[in-house]
């Protein structure tokens, strides 16, 4: 056992009189704190499920890939490369694609029939004789996929924080509020865990009210710690009751933390924790071997599977399971998720061999939580972004890897969204940001600017019917094209 | 250092008295009206979320992980009470990254470099998951002891406690978790007598008193003024 180091006497004495001296001089340095909650019931709220990819995803391989047969041989004369002779060494999916010849495989691209998105062979799951398999790029009808986006850096944290905030970071610090945050902090009271982070992914909390503030999980294993009472002791009932009347005191000590609400939140949170651990929502994310029913159901959704289920749920199936759990049984408004278990910034030969590997089973984990909550109900009130904090280079460097790339692509779907369209352009030839024209709302080279992180965020904003104050002094532009006639 | 130790204690009470006369002379002052503050000029109006920071803030996990060994003291064993979680491969510190100190918020400096320090529903949750742990470790040291309790180094437990021993039992566990030294007749030294009555019950045995105490700890480590700073 290793033991903290041991206070001398002196030490004791002058941290007591810290102590001592922070709460005398708590009231004259607070703040106001208002908190203004709507108390809407879950159940009238639009909902958001937040996917982010860490680590820059190959959009060539996924959402704005170049047509094999043209950009498919370094000697084309273009700054596009698809990269697939590679990539089909040691993916026999792509490889499979390419060898067919029904006017889209050997092209690398995937396109539904009716569909008006073409996806790269990081969207196919299976190819068997003739037959392509793309749970994801046959769900068209409900996505958008927005290209050309200008990250503004090809540093991953800024990248990860300004498409999170909406906002340029500041150096590497993150400004603003994260949009989980942003969404939960309308309704803070609305749900158990308004807002949710899974699986790594970060959040922040700028300025809102601390009730919004992201619960992260980083594992689902995680999850009991949260949904039950850590350790065996049990409290009787009249001396819980004792104790909840001492946090609840009206004491002079407490009105000194009283004035910048620190108390209130302290006290929201203690009453919140109590729910979370009484009210039986362990149950629902109990993720056993050899469930039965609701999680039974689950897993059979996602593919998980139920005798050994520990690989899959902590992969991308557990992390979209677990996101749409918590948005079926109420748990959170907000979810979001860092998707890919591993990194996918390849820069080197591990590109080749492994970049199309790890998007394929993301993908395919995205469109599961899309069947789910359309079987559940809840897709007509969830709206889904899919992101990365930038792209890859159009063409290989000289490890066969693909470095930052500042044009990229971002998907819209669900609640608020018109879905089968493509919205902005990356060059066709350079792969670079193609200036967009707000006013037409198609690409423009003449334009005098690209879409920013900012107008993607209040487009979302706007799809949810929420405000977009938040981000004001960005002046974002709306996608208007993006939003449904009922947004 | 032992001078500077004694001044800070010194400051610190006084600040503490000075607050509490205050409190309770202008009980309208104390509850207060909210400080206004220059947002400059990127304040957006009438938003329907954006609160000010508040300057208080809770304590930061590595802030736990040193206090509650601190004020649990040392068991039996001469080893200091921590709070211990089992994660598969035995107990480990529950502060600790192993344990649930990432989970708490603790950066680890690589995707996260700030700790937030608002007390969000997670970390209030594992403050009372500690209270109930640790002050059952507290009760069990103590009652492996003869002398130098913890829980009721002022009162006894083998026989019926007066009112005074009690008043003074209180008093310690408040100074010792809290870091404050109430007047007589204090309200939060009330709210703390109603709790180990509570805890305690009719019953003036041995289990029955120990059982009062540690409802007391259990309810000085969910205060927020431990926590709040």
């Amino acid at each position: 056992m290793k033991y903290p180091p041991r206070p001398s006497r002196r030490q004791l004495l002058g941290s007591l009189g810290l102590a001592a001296g922070a709460i005398a001089i708590g009231d004259v340095v607070l703040h106001g704190v208002e908190a203004h909650a709507d108390n809407h019931e879950l159940s009238d709220q639009n909902l958001l499920v937040f996917i982010t990819f860490e680590g820059a995803w190959d959009t060539l391989l996924s959402l704005d890939p170049r047509d094999h047969t043209i950009y498919g041989s370094k000697a084309s004369g273009t700054g596009i490369y698809t990269g697939l002779e590679e990539v089909r060494v040691f993916d026999p999916i792509t490889s499979a694609m390419l060898d067919l010849t029904d006017g889209m495989s050997e092209k690398g691209l995937y396109q539904a029939p009716g569909s008006n998105l073409a996806f790269g062979p990081a969207m196919v799951t299976d190819v068997t004789g003739s037959a392509v398999t793309s749970p994801f790029g046959d769900l068209y009808e409900d996505m958008c996929v927005i290209r050309g986006v200008d990250m503004g850096t090809l540093t991953h944290e800024v990248g990860k924080r300004y498409f999170m905030t909406g906002k340029f970071p500041r150096g590497v610090l993150p400004s603003g509020s994260a949009l989980g945050t942003w969404i939960a902090a309308q309704t803070p009271d609305s749900a158990l865990i308004p807002n949710l982070v899974l699986g790594g992914c970060e959040t922040i909390n700028e300025n809102l009210n601390p009730k919004a503030s992201g619960l992260e999980i980083a594992s689902i294993g995680d999850l009991q710690y949260v949904l039950k009472k850590v350790g065996a002791t049990v409290v009787p009932d009249n001396i819980a009751q004792a104790i909840a009347d001492a946090q609840a005191s009206d004491s002079c000590v407490h009105k000194q933390l009283s004035p910048g609400g620190m108390i209130e939140a302290y006290r929201a949170g203690w009453t919140k924790a109590g729910e979370l651990v009484d009210g039986n929502l362990f149950s629902d994310f109990n993720f056993v071997a050899q469930p039965t029913g609701d999680i039974a159901a689950l897993y059979q959704a996602f593919g998980i599977n139920p005798n050994n289920p520990a690989a899959d749920l902590a992969g991308p199936k557990g992390r979209c399971a677990t996101a749409a759990q918590a948005i079926v049984k109420g748990l959170s408004r907000a979810v979001s998720l860092r998707i890919n278990p591993q990194s996918i910034d390849t820069h080197f030969d591990n590109w080749q061999t492994s970049h199309v590997q790890s998007l394929r089973p993301c993908f395919d984990a995205v469109a599961s939580l899309i069947q789910f909550l359309k079987s559940q109900s809840f897709w007509d009130r969830t709206t889904l972004v899919i992101s990365s904090e930038f792209a890859r280079t159009p063409k290989l460097n000289n490890q066969n890897g693909r470095d930052h790339h500042l044009c990229n692509t971002i998907v819209l779907a669900g609640n608020g969204i018109k879905g089968n369209q493509i919205i902005g352009a990356s060059g066709q030839d350079s792969y670079d940001v193609v200036p967009f024209d707000f006013d037409s709302q198609a690409p423009d080279e003449t334009a005098p600017s690209p879409i920013r992180p900012a107008d993607v965020h209040a487009t979302i904003c706007k799809a949810m019917d929420i405000s977009y104050e938040h981000i004001e002094n960005q002046e974002p532009k709306l996608l208007t094209e993006v939003l449904s006639e009922t947004s | 250092m032992r001078y500077r130790a004694w001044c800070g204690l010194a400051v610190g009470l006084l600040l503490t008295a000075t607050s509490v006369v205050a409190c309770s002379s202008d009980d309208e002052s104390a509850e207060g009206s909210p400080v206004a503050r220059d947002d400059g000029p990127n304040k957006k109006p009438g938003s329907a979320t954006e609160v000010n920071l508040p300057t208080l803030s809770r304590l930061t996990v590595d802030e736990l992980q040193l206090t509650v060994p601190l004020i649990a003291g040392m068991n039996e064993n001469a080893q200091w009470i921590q709070w211990l979680v089992n994660k598969g491969a035995g107990p480990v510190d529950a502060y600790s990254n192993e344990g649930l100190g990432k989970m708490m918020g603790r950066p680890d400096f690589v995707a996260v470099t700030n700790e937030a320090t608002a007390p969000d529903t997670l970390y209030v949750k594992f403050a009372r998951d500690m209270a109930r742990e640790v002050c059952q470790s507290i009760r069990k040291s103590d009652e492996t002891r003869s002398g130098n309790f913890t829980l009721w180094s002022q009162a006894p437990v083998d026989s019926a406690a007066s009112d005074d021993e009690i008043t003074n039992n209180l008093n310690r566990l408040i100074l010792r978790f809290l870091g404050l030294r109430l007047q007589a007749g204090d309200d939060l030294l009330e709210t703390y007598r109603q709790v180990y009555l509570a805890a305690r019950g009719s019953a003036t045995d041995s289990d029955a008193q120990k059982n009062g105490w540690q409802g007391v700890c259990m309810a000085l480590f969910q205060d927020p003024a431990f926590y709040l700073h």
